[in-house]
């Protein structure tokens, strides 16, 4: 697995770990988060069982088990959280923020130890270390109960599957070309976010934060001039069950 | 402790031994630059320090020794902690199966036996692959240890050839002796450290 780094200031960190040539072919890849600060970690979209042992792998050269306090989940499908019962195992002492409304869904990856720790519709903060980190709402983008990540010091939004392409594990970690990265984007936008009402709510939350770069939980990310392109582009993208009949 | 527990200890202990390589490895690279910056500091030397030169090779073999070492003990320990994650989940699938509750028909064949028999023996093939994989990594572990006992002699060798140097370049071979010293001392605490994750597990 793949590790680059997005922010480094002092004991804050932000890293992406992603494009795992030991992955199987049948599993989509992803990108899973560490974010760092004062001797305390949270892992942003843990990710999937078959991914599990190397993403304990990858952390473990930049934090202990210890330190790691919390998992985020951005929403409760298996590409996101089905390692829970395993991390379960490892961290009998941290907590699980995910939307509120999936608790108990969650629970059936297993969830003896790890706390759970609901997010509420409207969001909230997490302190991290000496840090915050907003939780953001993006419901229905696309399960019912989706939040995204912002740091705002590391201007930083961690988008989960709003922005996210079917990448080759061999493309860059950030988006070049957009224009041909829109190819890779489109279907699943389309068919995946269930509504034009909700994804201009969130257009109009996110155009309101510094973000300087844009993570999604599969796919390049995107960096500076490509945040405000990828916006123009979901603006104008008409979404939703309708448009797939 | 039940057995589940034991796979996700093997996980996690054989995670950390990746973690350390990978931190083991990392010395490694810059004990490679120090070689080539020791190789050019020498050229630069002259005659005097002819001897530096030969010592500026050995110092790169040991790097590659434990870059080599350390992405071996990294792909036997990504493969591993996939057995041990597969461990705890059979672990897994045969606790639950034991609660399951049921009368098997006389005249048909017992399927939950059938799985159970089948679930164990593959529980079993995990055990022995972890087994045989764990002592394959302590052997690689005290191997590159042995072999990395040489970067003291090396740095105990290259302040005798920087001595026979011209002044001009005492300070700067000393210091690519102090920087092999040191990358060695480093890199076998990580390697101690790894060592004793593992041992948790024998």
């Amino acid at each position: 697995m793949k590790t680059i780094s997005l922010y480094q200031k002092g004991s804050h960190k932000w890293l992406c770990f992603g494009r795992d040539p030991d992955r199987d072919e049948k599993i989509i890849d992803t990108n899973q988060y560490l974010v760092m600060n004062n001797e305390q970690s949270i892992i942003l979209e843990p990710g999937g069982i078959e991914l599990f042992s190397q993403m304990l792998t990858s952390v473990l050269r930049y934090t202990s088990l210890d330190e790691i306090t919390a998992l985020f989940a951005s929403h409760q499908d298996p590409d996101i959280i089905s390692s829970l019962g395993l991390w379960d195992q490892c961290l009998p002492k941290a907590k699980l923020m995910s939307p509120a409304i999936w608790e108990s869904f969650l629970a059936h990856f297993g969830m003896n130890n790890i706390q759970f720790e609901g997010i509420s519709d409207e969001g909230s903060a997490f302190q991290l270390g000496n840090t915050s980190l907003q939780f953001i709402p993006a419901h229905y983008l696309q399960s019912p109960g989706n939040f995204n990540v912002y740091d705002k010091e590391a201007k930083i939004l961690m988008s989960g599957d709003i922005g996210a392409a079917l990448d080759d594990e061999d493309t860059p970690f950030f988006v070049e070309n957009f224009d041909a990265h829109t190819s890779k984007m489109e279907f699943f936008h389309r068919r995946w976010m269930s509504s034009n009402k909700a994804k201009d709510d969130w257009i109009a939350r996110v155009r309101k934060l510094d973000i300087e770069i844009l993570a999604p939980q599969k796919g390049s990310l995107f960096k500076g001039e490509m945040v405000q392109k990828f916006l123009n582009w979901f603006e104008r993208l008409d979404v939703g069950i309708a448009q797939n009949k | 402790m039940s057995k589940n527990n034991g796979a996700a200890e093997t996980f996690i202990a054989v995670a950390h031994v990746a973690s350390e390589l990978f931190k083991a490895q990392s010395i490694a690279e810059e004990l490679s630059i120090t070689s080539k910056n020791a190789r050019a500091l020498a050229v630069r030397a002259g005659s005097t320090a002819a001897g530096f030169n030969e010592i500026t090779r050995f110092i790169e073999g040991l790097s590659k020794l434990t870059i080599e070492a350390a992405s071996t003990v990294n792909t036997i320990a990504i493969s591993q902690t996939k057995i041990a994650a597969n461990m705890f989940r059979t672990g897994g699938f045969i606790e639950r199966l034991n609660r399951v509750k049921y009368e098997p028909k006389e005249d048909k064949v017992d399927t939950i036996k059938v799985t159970f028999e089948r679930v164990e023996k593959e529980k079993k093939q995990l055990e022995r692959k972890i087994s045989v994989s764990l002592r394959d990594l302590m052997d690689r572990l005290n191997e590159t240890t042995m072999e990395l006992r040489a970067t003291q002699v090396v740095s105990v060798v290259s302040r005798v050839e920087a001595s026979r140097a011209s002044e001009d370049f005492q300070d700067s071979l000393n210091s690519v002796a102090d920087k092999v010293s040191s990358a060695g001392v480093r890199i076998n605490a990580h390697l101690e450290s790894a060592r004793k994750h593992l041992s948790i597990l024998q």
